[in-house]
């Protein structure tokens, strides 16, 4: 009879820390599976979970410093998400992806490549490839999802208490420029909407959504953002 | 003991355990919310209330449905959880022991409150909450759904709380606390 060709799959363990190989004697040994050193110098040994966190924080590390305030998850991972197709779908050599990372980034990022954005960027790379290798191929596609929602996380949590401090820092700004809310309502012509909304007090004036805004009460929140040096881009930004 | 009074046919327990410190619920209503809610779902439910009974009482606590037949191993622990094959999926032991007590609490409660952000399925959605492999998952999942109003769910504070709380239990597949060796 003919036989089926069925691929058996062995189980593979996301934590497992230690691989069995066959040396040249035809003994077991017992190898690490990934060796890693940081940007500390520090040797690590690495399963695919850690090595996934460390990935992901290498990349995180590389989003932070093009501030990107976005709201949708492609948008927030920027030249990464693009970097993680690529590694699905064609290669995992560690140039290709790198070069193709900073192609996008310079076609679709503001923030200039220099060597502190290009360190960890290059590093989270490296360290892709490098374990994606030794992760069977059938496992590829799910430690790619891992890594993108991951890295999805830690953005979309930098980007919620970044609006957050930004809410309460705003709200003092204004305390302390106004005596009363009646004085703020008057300057920014906002009659009309406080009427409608109910605004009470400097908090609801902080929470309006930025079409709502007036030409005045925009002047004072670039004011603001000019005083604090922070890069925001038109259109991404704000919440609405 | 008796159980007669819910419609169930009685049943002899014949077993008792020979310890000062056990409660035994036999408990034919079940923890439902919905009709169609899910077995997993009522374990989950129950097993909360039980972790929540032993903080009260300080005594090893087994909920069972009325119509199961009790069997109490000799090496128990401080809650038990309902054999089920799918719970098995998450929690492995028939018993839970006070060194794990606090973490499936806090990721049980999180999920509940996660389910329902997430508009998961009224059926089984705690257990789909604890089965993503990150907290990623459920976060896309709740910004992709929308408010009454027709815009995108936005993701406050709390949200995230909730979320790091779940992250740091660990029992979510592929969330781990990195410890590397050096």
């Amino acid at each position: 009879m003919r036989q089926l060709l069925i691929p058996k799959y062995e189980r593979f363990d996301f934590n497992q820390t230690e691989v069995e190989e066959i040396n040249e004697e035809g003994e077991k040994v017992k190898k690490p599976f990934l060796e890693w050193t940081d940007e500390n110098n520090q040797k690590k040994i690495l399963s695919v979970n850690t090595g996934i966190e460390e990935i992901s924080r290498l990349f995180d590390k590389y989003l932070e410093q093009l501030k990107i305030f976005a709201t949708t998850k492609s948008a927030l991972m920027g030249p990464v998400g693009k970097i993680l197709e690529q590694a699905r779908v064609k290669g995992l050599d560690a140039e290709f992806l790198k070069g193709y990372g900073i192609s996008t980034h310079k076609n679709t990022i503001k923030t200039p490549l220099d060597s502190e954005v290009l360190k960890p960027f290059e590093s989270a790379i490296d360290l892709l490839s490098l374990l994606l290798q030794k992760v069977p191929r059938h496992m590829r596609p799910k430690a790619i999802e891992i890594i993108s929602y991951k890295v999805y996380y830690r953005r979309e949590k930098a980007n919620v208490e970044f609006w957050e401090k930004w809410r309460k820092d705003f709200e003092e700004f204004l305390k302390n420029k106004y005596q009363n809310i009646k004085a703020l309502i008057k300057e920014c012509k906002l009659e009309e909407l406080s009427k409608k909304r109910g605004i009470k007090d400097f908090q609801s004036i902080v929470q309006l959504p930025k079409k709502l805004r007036t030409k005045e009460l925009q002047g004072i929140v670039d004011e603001f953002n000019k005083m604090r040096k922070e890069i925001i881009f038109e259109g991404e930004g704000e919440e609405e | 003991m008796d159980n007669r009074r819910a419609g169930v046919n009685p049943i002899k327990y014949s077993i008792i355990y020979e310890t000062p410190n056990f409660i035994i619920i036999p408990l034919p209503l079940t923890f439902k919310y919905n009709e169609d809610e899910a077995d997993v779902n009522i374990i989950l439910k129950r097993f909360l209330f039980a972790s929540y009974l032993y903080l009260l009482t300080n005594c090893a606590v087994m909920i069972i449905p009325g119509k199961e037949i009790i069997h109490v191993p000799p090496s128990r622990k401080i809650v038990h959880v309902q054999p089920n094959a799918t719970i098995k999926q998450i929690i492995k032991d028939d018993w839970v022991s006070l060194h794990d007590l606090k973490k499936w609490m806090v990721a049980i409660s999180a999920a509940v409150k996660l389910a329902y952000e997430g508009n998961y399925s009224h059926r089984s959605g705690t257990f789909e909450v604890l089965t993503q492999p990150t907290v990623g998952h459920i976060l896309a999942r709740i910004t992709s759904q929308k408010t009454r109003s027709g815009v995108p769910k936005r993701v406050d504070s709390r949200l995230i709380n909730i979320l790091d709380k779940l992250q740091t239990t660990e029992v979510l597949k592929n969330e781990t606390v990195v410890d590397t060796k050096i």
